[in-house]
């Protein structure tokens, strides 16, 4: 019985914490910075939900006027985009180089670039319409600073995958060069959990 | 290597090390001065600027009284700020000395971006502490409509520069980065956390944009955030450089002398 | 030879598709558009919509976390800094949402 237990909360420890060989993703110092972007983004969402119950009339009716659809679109590219990601840091990892690196990294830069095109429409069209940041409602300013901020991340994001791929070029590939690639990759990760954050909270949420 | 060996023959490297040593602290106490002063200049008691009793609906009346009230104080608050400003870039020029070492063989850009920096920095602060001065000085007397107009200015002076703040914090954050020399000038977190302070000191630019709320003048993320950020970057990086630096920190390939 | 190369290509993708993140990627995808059929179309107050979206979101990120950004196999510190944040941020949007 005790041992049978014992085995089952291995096994649920191995599903969520692997093997536990303690390998830190890139270095110690992204995480500084990624953690600090993160807590910031915290800030940012909780101090959107109490503007928000302030008018909460006001930001359900324009929470209404977003395009949802491009929003949900724009989340499977950066899924897509960071599963291709995740299997070209392992790709190198296994020794795997060449025409299927590439293949990945194109893939990632071009969901990153769809995810700016459509932005880009989003933003034009909503403007369009008369929904702009400076018209004196407040959903629409956190609409754009929020979607903007996180835009700008990603734009820079596409840079830092630009690096990535250069660095999957280098031959021979050094330890050095495979934890380069693990710290991009975490950088464009942490893009992607902050729209899967983002875009129930400006879409979604009634 | 060499080089420094070449050194030893001329010079006591412990010494040498030494001054060094004493050098980088005493700059390093300059940022914790600078933001120790940079603060006290700033409390409630003396010019009330952080936390703000003013923003940015206020009517010029308003301001106008304010000012009135607390003349004296903003004055003293604004020559204090004026002095300790100078500390400013006594650290940002250790900082810059120190990383100059990385680029020793490279084109030094890195390390001259970092110089032009300063003065853009120190723009920012002395230049907040020169307006303040500004509005206190005749302002029982200018129209209120005017004050609040050059009261505005004092915090678009101060919050709204970001982005030439932001590239300085990433040549010091590459800078570090590039150090692959056994002996780092700065751990490598602390060129991430330069890119940490480059990228989230930004929330201050929408200011411009907003009378009131989280990004207005006084809220959230126009004020404290990126003032959080500000000091907690400088005092970090100003206590790495309280810890002892090596002649040879930095130094990775030696192709000119390692003073130049 | 063409023969061997499909076969070397195929085992390399099999060992790049050998990863929990791979099934993970298709829990993430149902999990998107679960939010996406179930947010359309509402223009007033719903807590349980609400609860039910941002709950989704705060597994996705931890999904996110552990799978992608490999934290699952990192030291515990880092895997405890990412789940408290997950837990923080989830708590507190919530508790703005329900009790402010």
């Amino acid at each position: 019985m005790l041992v049978a237990e014992k085995n089952k909360a291995t096994a649920l420890d191995r599903l969520l914490f692997g093997a536990g060989g303690g390998h830190v993703p890139g270095e110690w110092g992204i995480w500084v910075f990624i953690f600090g972007d993160m807590t910031w983004y915290c800030l940012m969402c909780v101090t959107y939900m109490t503007d928000r119950v302030k008018h909460i009339a006001e930001f359900n009716r324009a929470a209404g006027t977003l395009h949802h659809d491009i929003a949900a679109v724009n989340m499977l590219l950066l899924l897509t985009s960071s599963l291709a990601v995740a299997y070209a840091v392992r790709a190198v990892r296994h020794g795997i180089r060449g025409r299927l690196v590439s293949a990945l990294m194109a893939v990632a830069v071009t969901c990153g670039l769809a995810f700016v095109v459509n932005k880009a429409y989003e933003y034009q069209s909503m403007w369009h319409a008369g929904y702009t940041p400076i018209g004196g409602q407040a959903f629409y300013m956190w609409y754009y600073i929020l979607t903007w901020v996180h835009l700008t991340h990603l734009i820079g994001g596409i840079f830092v995958l630009r690096f990535m791929y250069y660095v999957s070029k280098r031959s021979p590939l050094e330890p050095g060069d495979i934890r380069s690639m693990e710290c991009c990759a975490s950088f464009w990760h942490a893009v992607d959990l902050l729209w899967v954050i983002l875009f129930p909270l400006l879409y979604l949420v009634r | 290597m060499a080089t420094v060996a070449a050194l030893g023959n001329r010079v006591d490297i412990k010494k040498l090390d030494d001054s060094f040593r004493k050098v980088n602290v005493w700059a390093g106490w300059g940022g914790i001065i600078f933001t120790a002063g940079f603060l006290l200049a700033c409390i409630p008691g003396v010019s009330y600027q952080i936390p703000p009793t003013l923003n940015a609906m206020n009517t010029p009346q308003e301001v106008h009284d304010f000012y009135v009230a607390h003349t004296l104080g903003i004055q003293i608050g604004a020559w204090l700020g004026m002095c300790f400003s100078a500390f400013y870039y006594v650290w940002g020029a250790a900082v810059a000395a120190m990383l100059r070492r990385v680029e020793n063989g490279r084109p030094p850009v890195l390390t001259y971006i970092q110089l032009g920096a300063i003065g853009v920095g120190v723009f920012n602060s002395v230049l907040y502490f020169f307006w303040m001065a500004w509005c206190a000085f005749r302002c029982a007397d200018i129209p209120p409509e005017m004050l609040r107009s050059m009261n505005d200015m004092l915090f678009i002076q101060l919050e709204f520069e970001v982005f030439p703040l932001s590239l300085w914090a990433v040549a010091i954050g590459l800078e570090i980065l590039l150090d692959k020399s056994p002996n780092p000038v700065f751990p490598r977190w602390c060129g991430w956390l330069n890119f940490w302070y480059a990228g989230l000191v930004m929330t201050g630019q929408f200011m411009i944009f907003f009378h009131a709320g989280p990004f207005a003048w006084n809220g959230v993320f126009a004020l404290y955030w990126p003032a959080f950020v500000f000091f907690a970057w400088i005092s970090a990086m100003s206590w790495m450089m309280l810890k002892p630096i090596k002649t040879d920190s930095g130094v990775q390939h030696v192709s000119q002398e390692l003073y130049t | 030879m063409l023969n061997v190369i499909q076969h070397h290509k195929q085992q390399e993708w099999r060992i790049l598709a050998s990863t929990p993140a791979t099934p993970i990627w298709f829990v993430l995808l149902a999990a998107t558009c679960y939010s996406w059929w179930l947010g359309v179309g509402h223009y007033h107050s719903t807590h349980l919509l609400t609860i039910t979206v941002m709950s989704i979101a705060f597994g996705k990120a931890a999904l996110i976390g552990y799978f992608f950004m490999e934290l699952r196999e990192a030291p515990p510190i880092l895997r405890t800094i990412f789940t408290v944040w997950v837990m923080v941020i989830w708590t507190a949007t919530l508790s703005v949402y329900l009790f402010y």
